[in-house]
C-alpha cells in the first residue's frame, strides 16, 4: 500500500511528502535549512535545545521543526523578525551559561555553538548572569570531560545509551543544576565507560575531547638523543584530510609520511604492517581453533573499547577472543624488540608513538602487559587524528600541497587487506583471504568478499565455503550490536565460527579520535563513515598485493625472529591475555546472570530489600519500578547510598548511571543521610504569603544551618517543601512527621525546645 | 443478576450495616480527619472523645470520623447529631472545647453559640 | 450568631437571579408572617441546574429540592414544610440528586450557600474509610449502571455531551480525550489518574482523595472501560502519605466488594488499579513528564506530537485525567449528563473547586459552579478580605497563572474568561492579596519555585527563567535598572512560545501579569528604590520614632552590624549608611518605637 502523501507549504512553497515526515526534513527537501543544536539523524528525537522553532500558522506558539510531523495543509514560515529574534535570544541564553574562552578553546573555528551564535546574530549578550562552574574531569586515560562547556542537548548520552548500548553517563540533578555526568559523578576513569569516544564525535562543542598526548610527542621529537618510532593507521590517512578542508574520501597516506617526515620523526611506519601481521597470526590461530573444535566462535579482539567492554561485561567470552594483540600494539611490540638493534640504539631511547583514529588506543597502550620484560612500553604515546591534524598545523607544514613520501623499512610494506582494516567487515574480510589460503591453499575466489561490508546499525551474517567446509561469520560495529550479536550468540541461536567486532559504528573510520564534522556536515554520519571507508576499500582495489600472507616483509621478520606462524616467539611478542574487571555498576543492556552471583551486603536491610525488588522483577516492564524501589530504599536506609544504588543496578538491571540520573532528579530523595530531627517549613504560595520566609530565617539562625543542610553533628536538617496541602493553616511547619500550623516567628523557639 | 441490579442489593446491604452501625446510635459526633484537620489537632480531639465516651459511659455515643469539608481554617470540625436536633457543626474544637461540649450540648441541650459555625 | 433549623437556596445563578428576585421577596415576606424569620435563612446560591424545571428552591437541610416553584407555592412550602415539616409532594423534582446528598450537614451556611458540590459531595459527609458510607449514597451505582446498559461509546457519548472538561488546568473536553483514547486501536491501554497536584497552594486532590477515595476509583473504572483500558494508574505524589493509605485501603475494599478486578460485578469487564508515587517534582504533573516517572526514568516532558492517547505509557494509548475531573464522572452517569450541561456557562460545563487561601477571612476548599463571579467567592464566601484591609488581587492557577486586579472581580469563572482576563484557571488554587503584598515579591516568589522545579531539558525555561529571576532579585533587592521591565517582557514572552512543556511555557505567566497590571510598582522598585508593600527587605529604611523611644538599648544589643548608636534612656538613632535593612530592630522594639517605609 503506497504511503500517504502530505501536502504543506513551507514558507510559500508548495512541497509534498510522506505521512511522518518531520517539518525539518520536509524543509530540507527545498533548501530550507532550519537551524538544529541537538537534533542528529541518527539519535532519538530530543527537542530540548527549541532553535528549529518555527512559526505554524494558526497555532499560537512557535513549534519545534525537529520533533512535529508534517500535517495536511499545514503552513509554515521558517524566519520572520520574531523568531529570528527568538532564536537569537535562545543562543544567547546557551552563550550566557558557557565560558567565553573561543579563542583558547580546543574546538574554536570547529564548533557548532560558535557557528550557531554568528548565524543567528548574537552580537551583545543582554542576559548576563550565574555562570555554571565544575572542575574538569581529566581522570580518564582516553577522554576528558568539561562540564562547563556543556550545552546540555543530550547528544551524548543519546548516543552512550541508544547506539553503543553502554550509557557511562546520563544527566543529573535538573533545571539550572542539570549536568551530564557519569553515576555518582565518579571520576570518569572509574565508570563503566570504553573510551570509545563517539561522545567527542557527536559533541557539538568542547564538553568532550581526548586526552592530549602530543606534549609527550613534541618533547621527544626535541631531544636529540631520542629516536623516534610512529606509525599510524590506515582509518587515520582516510580521513585526515577533512582537517585541512579537503571533502571526506580522500587518501593522504602520502602525504602523511611527508608531514610526519617534515614534523621531524625519525623513523614512519605503517599500522597496516601490523594489521597484516595480526592477519596471519590470527589466521593461524582460526585454523587451529577448528582443527582442535574450540573455543569457537573466535571473536576479534583489535577495538580497543571492544576489549575494555568485554573484560568489563562479557567475562564470560573472555576465552573466544583471540589472543593476538591490535595491529598497533604488535607493531609496537617488534619497535621495541627488533628495530633498535637494526637501528642500531638502545632500546631505552626509543619513543614510539602511534597516531590512531581511536581514542581508547590510548588506554591500551598503557596496559599492564603491553610492554617488554624491561618495561618497554610497546606504545609510549598515543596521539589522535585530530591531535596529528594540529601538529601539523602549529609547525606551519601545508598539508595538502606536500609532495609524496614513503613508508620506512622493515615495517612499512602492507598490502590490500590490510589497508581496509579501517571500515567495519574489513579483519573479516581481510582474515577470510589469508584462512582461505591457509586452509585450501588456494587464493580466496575474487580476492574480495563484499557479504561482510557495511555492519553499520546491523549485524553482517555470511557463510564462506572453504575445502568443502562451511564456516559461518558474523560483523557488526558499534558496542550496542555488538551486544545483540554476542546474546545470539550466547543462547546459542547462531553457529558461528569467527565474529568481528569493532567498538565504534562504522570500524575504526568512525573512532573517537577522527576529525570534527565539518560545516553543513553531520557529526558521526553514515555517508561520511561510508566516503572514508571507500577511500579504504579504492585504496585496496588498486594494489597489487591483496592479501596479508603475500606481505614480503612479515616472511622476512618470521624468518629473522617469529620463526613460525603462532610460535612461542610469536606469542610472546605479539600476543596478549585478558582478565575479568569489575565494573561499578550494569552496561545498558544488563546481563541477567549477573543477578543471581550478585552478592547481598550483610545487612539484614538488603535482604529486605531484595525480596521486594525481586517482587517487582516478575511483574511487566519491571524496570518501570525504579521509582518505587528507591522510595523502599529511602524507607529501609533513610537515604540513597552509593551502595545501595549499585546494589539496585545489578539487581534490577539498570545501568548505575540512570539510577543516579533518577535519583538526583526527584527531590524526595536524599543522597546523604539525614539528622535525627528534620525540620520541614512549607513555602507553598499560602504559607509564603503569610510569612513562612521570616520562619526560614529564624530556623536559620536558631540552628545555624542555611536551608537544605544537616548540622554535622546529624542532629537536625533543615529543609524546605513546596506544599503539604494544609494552606488554610499556613504557615505550615513539619518535624518528622508531626505538622505544626499558624507557626509565627516567635513560635520557632518553643517548637525546638520539644526535640532538645 | 445484571451490575446493577448486584448493586443495589450491595448498597441496600451497606445501608442497613450503616443504619444498624450509626445510625442507630441517638448521638454521632463525627470528627474530621485529614491532612489539614490533623494538623489543626483533630487527632487529639478524637482521642478525648474516645476518653470521654468512656469514663461517662455514654454508651449512646457513636464515634466516626469524616474527610475535610472544606472549611480549613475552622478547623478541627466536630460534627455533632443528637436526635430530633438539628445537627450542629463545631468548630476550632480542642480537648478541652469537647469537653464541654459533650457536657453542655449533648447532655444539658444547651449548643455553644460561639463555638458554632 | 443564630440558629437557623432551615436553609432554603433559590437559584441566583446568572441565568435566574432577575427573575428569582420576586420568589426571594416573596419568600421573605411569607417567613415574616410565619414568624420563621429568624430560624429560616434565605440564601441565593449558584446555579444549580434543573434549568428547565426551574425556579428551584432547596431546603436544607431535608435535602428536598422544590422545581417549578410559583410564588402561590411559596406559602405552601413555609407552612406545610417548614412549620408543619410536611413536604409538599407536589413540587418535589423526583431526582434523587447524588451531589447534594452533601448538604444533610447543615450549619456554616454562609460558607456553603453559593457552592454546589459534586466533587466534593462525600467530604465531611462519609467516612472515607468505610465503603458502606460510600455505597449508601449510591456509591458504585453509576458503575453497575454504565455495566448493566451502556457501550463504551455510549459512555463517551455522555461525556461528550456533558460538557465536562479537564480540572487539572488544560481544560480539554473530557468526552474528546476518551474518544482519542478508544479510536486508538491496541490491546493494552492505560487510564491514569494525575494525583501529583504540586501546585503550591493548591490541595483540592489531597482532600478529594483523603475525603472520598472511591468516587476516583469509580470514576476511572468507568473511564477505563469507555476506553479500553484494563489497567489503571494513580500517581500521587509520596508528600501526601495520608491520601495514599486512604486509596490504598479503598482499592483493597473494592477489589473484596467485587467492584474492581476480575469481572466486576459478573460483567466481563476485568479493570485493575495500582497507584504509583512521585517523588518531589512538579513537572510530573505534566503528562508526558508523568508517563516518564511511572516508566522508571527522569521526568522530563516529550515533544506532541505524538500525544498520549496515541502513544503514551509504555508506548500504548493512555488517557490521563485529573482527581477532580474523575470524581464528576459517577455523578454524570447518575444525574445525566443533560442535567450536567445545565449547571455552569456555555463553554464550561459543571463545577470547579478552588483552594481559597490567602487575604481573605474564610479560607478553604469551595466549590461552586462555573459562572460564579470572583467578587462572589473572595467577599461572599470568602467573607472578604482578612483584617479588613485593602484588596489588591488574586492570583488563579497557580505558578503558571496570573493576578486579577479589582476592576477584573466581576469576571464569571469559566476557562475562557479568565484566559482573556490574563490568568488561568488552573487546577483551582486562588490566592488573595491584599495591600500588604508586594506584586514583584510575589512574582519572584512564583518564578523561584518554577525555577526550582524546572527539568532543565530545554533553554527557554531552563536558562530563561533563571535569567528572568536575577533580574528580578535584583529589583527587590534595590538593584533594578532601566531596561529590566522590558527584558522581563522580552524573555517572558519568549519563554511563552518556545518552550517545550506547560511548565516553561506558562513560567512567565506570574511576572507577565503582574507587569501588565501593576507597572508602577515595578517602576517603584526600580527607579524609585522603594516598596510600598513593605515587603523587599532592602528598599525599606527603619527609623526610630523620637516620640516613642525609651533608649532602653535592646535594638542596639541585638543589630547585627551595629548600627545603631545611642545613650542609655535617650533618643537611638540607626545610621541608614549601615543598615542592611534585615528588620531585627523592628522585631525586637517592645514599644513600637520603630517604623519601616
Amino acid at each position: 500500500m503506497a504511503k500517504q502523501m502530505i501536502n504543506l507549504k513551507i514558507d510559500g512553497l508548495d512541497i509534498i511528502v510522506p505521512k511522518g515526515t518531520t517539518i525539518l526534513e520536509a524543509a530540507k527537501k527545498i533548501g530550507v535549512k532550519i537551524p538544529t543544536l541537538c537534533h542528529h539523524p541518527d539519535l532519538s528525537i530530543e527537542g530540548a535545545c527549541r532553535v528549529c522553532i518555527v512559526q505554524v500558522i494558526g497555532r499560537n506558539d512557535f513549534t519545534a521543526s525537529c520533533s512535529y510531523p508534517a500535517e495536511e495543509g499545514m503552513e509554515v514560515i521558517t524566519h520572520n523578525p520574531e523568531i529570528r529574534q527568538a532564536r537569537r535570544d535562545i543562543v544567547e541564553l546557551i552563550l550566557d551559561n558557557h565560558p567565553d574562552d573561543c579563542h583558547t578553546c580546543e574546538r574554536d573555528h570547529n564548533c557548532e555553538l560558535q557557528r550557531l551564535a554568528y548565524a543567528m546574530g548574537v552580537r551583545h549578550k543582554h542576559f548576563k548572569g550565574e555562570k555554571k562552574n565544575y572542575e574538569p574531569d581529566f581522570s580518564s586515560k582516553a577522554v576528558i570531560r568539561d562540564p562547563n562547556k556543556c550545552i546540555l542537548c543530550g547528544r551524548c548520552v543519546r548516543i552512550c545509551k541508544e547506539v553503543q548500548g553502554i550509557s557511562a553517563i546520563d544527566m543529573a540533578h535538573r533545571g539550572f543544576q542539570s549536568v551530564v555526568m557519569p553515576a555518582y559523578d565518579m571520576p570518569f576513569g572509574d565508570s563503566i565507560c570504553s573510551s570509545c569516544g563517539q561522545c567527542i564525535n557527536v559533541c557539538p562543542t568542547a564538553a568532550f575531547l581526548e586526552k592530549d598526548y602530543t606534549n609527550q610527542v613534541w618533547e621527544a621529537l626535541n631531544d636529540p638523543e631520542i629516536t623516534t618510532v610512529i606509525q599510524f593507521a590506515p582509518s587515520v590517512r582516510a580521513a585526515i584530510g577533512e582537517g585541512f578542508g579537503l571533502k571526506p574520501g580522500h587518501n593522504m597516506e602520502k602525504q602523511t609520511i611527508t608531514a610526519l617526515r617534515r614534523l621531524g620523526f625519525d623513523q614512519i611506519y605503517d599500522t597496516q604492517f601490523g594489521a597484516d601481521l595480526t592477519i596471519v597470526e590470527e589466521a593461524s590461530e582460526l585454523v587451529r581453533r577448528i582443527q582442535n573444535k574450540g573455543p569457537l566462535p573466535m571473536i576479534t579482539s583489535c577495538s580497543a573499547a571492544w576489549i575494555i567492554f568485554a573484560e568489563k561485561f562479557y567475562p564470560e567470552l573472555l576465552n573466544n577472543l583471540s589472543t593476538c594483540m591490535s595491529p598497533m600494539s604488535m607493531v609496537g611490540s617488534v619497535i621495541k624488540r627488533h628495530i633498535p638493534k637494526k637501528l642500531n640504539v638502545k632500546p631505552e631511547k626509543v619513543f614510539s608513538i602511534a597516531a590512531m583514529c581511536c581514542t581508547a588506543k590510548k588506554d591500551e597502550s598503557q596496559r599492564d602487559n603491553y610492554q617488554t620484560e624491561n618495561g618497554e612500553r610497546y606504545v609510549d604515546a598515543v596521539i589522535t587524528t585530530r591531535e596529528l591534524i594540529w601538529m601539523i598545523k602549529s609547525a606551519g607544514i601545508d598539508f595538502v600541497n606536500l609532495e609524496d613520501g614513503k613508508f620506512d623499512s622493515p615495517l612499512g610494506e602492507s598490502t590490500g587487506a590490510a589497508t581496509i582494516f579501517g571500515a567495519t567487515g574489513g579483519v573479516m574480510e581481510a582474515a577470510i583471504r589469508t584462512a582461505h589460503y591457509f586452509i585450501s591453499g588456494k587464493e580466496l575466489p575474487g580476492i574480495e568478499f563484499k557479504p561482510v561490508r557495511g555492519a553499520i546499525d546491523t549485524i553482517k551474517e555470511a557463510s564462506v565455503e572453504i575445502d568443502g567446509n562451511t564456516y559461518n561469520v558474523a560483523v557488526t560495529s558499534g558496542l550496542g550490536q555488538a551486544q545483540a550479536l554476542l546474546e545470539k550468540v550466547k543462547s546459542g541461536e547462531a553457529n558461528y565460527h569467527f565474529i568481528e567486532i569493532m567498538g565504534c559504528p562504522g570500524g575504526c573510520v568512525g573512532g573517537g579520535g577522527q576529525p570534527y564534522a565539518g560545516i553543513d556536515m553531520v557529526p558521526a554520519d553514515k555517508t561520511l563513515l561510508k566516503k572514508r571507508a571507500q577511500a579504504l576499500y579504492s585504496a585496496d582495489e588498486s594494489l597489487e598485493k591483496r592479501c596479508s600472507h603475500e606481505n614480503l616483509n612479515i616472511k622476512i621478520l618470521y624468518d629473522e625472529a617469529l620463526e613460525r606462524y603462532g610460535s612461542a616467539v610469536a606469542h610472546e611478542w605479539l600476543h596478549t591475555h585478558y582478565s575479568e574487571k569489575q565494573p561499578r555498576g550494569i552496561c545498558r543492556y544488563g546481563k541477567p546472570t549477573q543477578v543471581s552471583s550478585c552478592i547481598t551486603p550483610d545487612d539484614p536491610r538488603y535482604k529486605e530489600l531484595r525480596e521486594y525488588i525481586e517482587s517487582t522483577q516478575e511483574k511487566e516492564h519491571k524496570k518501570s519500578f525504579l521509582i518505587p524501589v528507591l522510595h523502599k530504599t529511602q524507607e529501609l536506609f533513610g537515604y540513597l547510598s552509593q551502595e545501595a544504588m549499585d546494589f539496585i543496578s545489578v539487581t534490577m538491571q539498570i545501568p548505575t548511571s540512570r539510577i543516579y540520573g533518577v535519583a538526583t532528579f526527584y527531590h524526595f530523595f536524599n543522597l546523604k543521610p539525614k539528622g535525627d530531627t528534620r525540620i520541614n517549613v512549607c513555602l507553598g504560595t499560602a504559607c509564603y504569603v503569610k510569612g513562612a520566609n521570616d520562619i526560614v530565617r529564624e530556623f536559620e539562625s536558631e540552628l545555624d544551618l542555611k536551608m537544605g543542610e544537616t548540622g554535622d553533628d546529624m542532629k537536625y536538617s533543615l529543609e524546605c517543601t513546596r506544599c503539604i496541602g494544609a494552606c488554610a493553616l499556613a504557615p505550615v511547619v513539619l518535624v518528622n512527621d508531626k505538622i505544626y500550623s499558624r507557626v509565627t516567628t516567635k513560635d520557632v523557639k518553643k517548637i525546638l525546645k520539644e526535640y532538645k | 443478576m445484571n451490575p446493577l441490579e448486584q448493586i443495589k442489593i450491595i448498597q441496600e446491604e451497606a445501608r442497613t450495616r450503616v443504619s444498624e452501625e450509626k445510625s442507630s446510635y441517638p448521638i454521632r459526633i463525627f470528627v474530621g480527619n485529614a491532612t489539614c484537620e490533623n494538623a489543626a489537632g483533630a487527632e487529639s480531639v478524637y482521642k478525648e472523645l474516645q476518653a470521654i465516651k468512656k469514663e461517662e459511659k455514654l454508651d449512646q455515643l457513636y464515634i466516626g470520623q469524616t474527610g475535610c469539608s472544606g472549611r480549613c481554617d475552622r478547623e478541627p470540625i466536630v460534627q455533632v447529631f443528637v436526635e430530633n436536633r438539628i445537627p450542629t457543626k463545631y468548630c476550632e474544637m480542642t480537648p478541652d472545647k469537647i469537653r464541654k461540649v459533650i457536657k453542655d450540648h449533648v447532655q444539658n441541650k444547651k449548643i455553644i453559640k460561639e463555638w458554632t459555625l | 450568631m443564630k440558629e437557623y433549623k432551615y436553609a432554603i437556596s433559590i437559584c441566583a445563578g446568572p441565568k435566574c437571579r432577575n427573575k428569582n428576585q420576586e420568589l426571594i421577596k416573596t419568600l421573605k415576606d411569607e417567613l415574616e408572617k410565619a414568624k420563621l424569620s429568624d430560624v429560616v435563612k434565605v440564601l441565593e446560591s449558584g446555579c444549580m441546574g434543573y434549568c428547565d424545571q426551574g425556579p428551584i428552591m432547596m431546603v436544607h437541610p431535608d435535602n428536598v429540592t422544590y422545581g417549578n416553584v410559583k410564588k402561590l407555592d411559596i406559602k405552601r412550602i413555609v407552612n406545610d414544610h417548614l412549620k408543619n415539616k410536611k413536604w409538599v409532594s407536589d413540587l418535589i423534582l423526583q431526582r434523587d440528586q447524588v451531589a447534594n446528598s452533601f448538604f444533610p450537614n447543615f450549619g456554616d451556611v454562609e460558607f456553603f450557600g453559593k457552592q454546589y458540590r459534586i466533587t466534593l459531595r462525600n467530604c465531611g459527609v462519609i467516612d472515607p474509610e468505610a465503603i458502606d458510607d460510600y455505597l449508601a449514597l449510591r456509591g458504585y451505582e453509576g458503575l453497575a449502571k454504565v455495566l448493566t446498559s451502556f457501550s463504551p461509546e455510549d459512555v463517551i457519548d455522555e461525556m461528550k455531551k456533558s460538557g465536562l472538561r479537564g480540572r487539572g488546568g488544560g481544560g480539554y473536553p473530557v468526552g474528546f480525550k476518551w474518544q482519542n483514547g478508544a479510536d486508538t486501536p491496541s490491546e493494552e491501554k492505560y487510564i491514569i489518574c494525575n494525583a501529583d497536584e504540586g501546585d503550591p497552594g493548591a490541595f483540592m486532590d489531597r482532600s478529594a482523595i483523603e475525603g472520598d477515595p472511591h468516587t476516583i476509583i469509580e470514576g476511572m473504572i468507568i473511564g477505563g472501560y469507555a476506553i479500553g483500558a484494563k489497567k489503571g494508574i494513580v500517581y500521587i505524589r509520596a508528600e501526601y502519605p495520608l491520601a495514599i493509605k486512604r486509596l490504598n485501603i479503598a482499592i483493597a475494599q473494592a477489589k473484596e466488594k467485587n467492584l474492581l478486578g476480575e469481572n466486576i460485578l459478573g460483567s466481563n469487564f476485568s479493570f485493575d488499579l495500582e497507584l504509583r508515587l512521585g517523588a518531589g517534582a512538579f513537572v510530573c504533573g505534566e503528562e508526558t513528564a508523568l508517563i516518564a516517572s511511572i516508566e522508571g526514568k527522569r521526568g522530563m516532558p516529550k515533544p506532541r506530537p505524538p500525544f498520549p492517547t496515541q502513544v503514551g505509557l509504555f508506548g500504548k494509548p493512555t488517557v490521563i485525567n485529573n482527581v477532580e475531573t474523575l470524581a464528576n464522572i459517577p455523578v454524570i452517569i447518575l444525574d445525566g449528563a443533560a442535567h450536567f450541561a445545565t449547571i455552569g456557562t456555555d463553554k464550561s460545563k459543571g463545577t470547579k473547586v478552588f483552594a481559597l487561601a490567602g487575604a481573605v477571612k474564610n479560607t478553604g476548599l469551595v466549590e461552586v459552579p462555573m459562572g460564579t463571579t470572583l467578587r462572589e467567592i473572595i467577599y461572599d464566601i470568602g467573607g472578604g478580605i482578612s483584617n479588613n484591609n485593602k484588596f489588591k488581587a488574586v492570583q488563579t492557577g497557580g505558578p503558571s497563572g496570573g493576578f486579577i486586579p479589582e476592576k477584573d472581580l466581576d469576571t464569571p469563572i469559566d476557562y475562557d474568561t479568565l484566559a482573556k482576563a490574563g490568568s488561568i484557571m488552573g487546577s483551582g488554587g486562588m490566592i488573595v492579596l491584599d495591600e500588604n503584598s508586594c506584586m514583584v515579591d510575589i512574582a519572584k516568589f512564583f518564578l523561584d519555585f518554577t525555577q526550582n522545579e524546572s527539568c532543565g531539558k530545554c533553554t527557554p525555561c531552563r536558562e530563561g527563567t533563571k535569567r528572568m529571576l536575577e533580574i528580578l532579585i535584583r529589583i527587590t533587592e534595590g538593584k533594578g535598572q532601566a531596561g529590566d521591565i522590558e527584558k522581563l517582557e522580552r524573555l517572558g514572552n519568549m519563554i511563552k512560545k518556545s518552550a517545550l512543556c506547560g511548565l516553561g511555557k506558562a513560567a512567565p505567566n506570574p511576572v507577565l501579569s503582574t507587569i501588565k497590571h501593576f507597572r508602577s510598582e515595578y517602576e517603584e522598585h526600580i527607579n524609585g528604590k522603594k516598596c510600598r508593600a513593605g515587603i523587599c527587605r532592602s528598599l525599606l529604611s527603619y527609623k526610630i520614632i523620637e516620640e516613642k523611644c525609651i533608649g532602653c538599648g535592646a535594638c542596639k544589643r541585638k543589630c547585627p552590624t551595629n548600627c545603631i548608636s545611642g545613650e542609655k534612656k535617650a533618643l537611638h538613632i540607626i545610621d541608614q549608611n549601615d543598615c542592611i535593612h534585615c528588620g531585627v530592630c523592628f522585631e525586637t522594639c517592645k514599644f513600637d518605637a520603630i517604623i519601616k517605609e
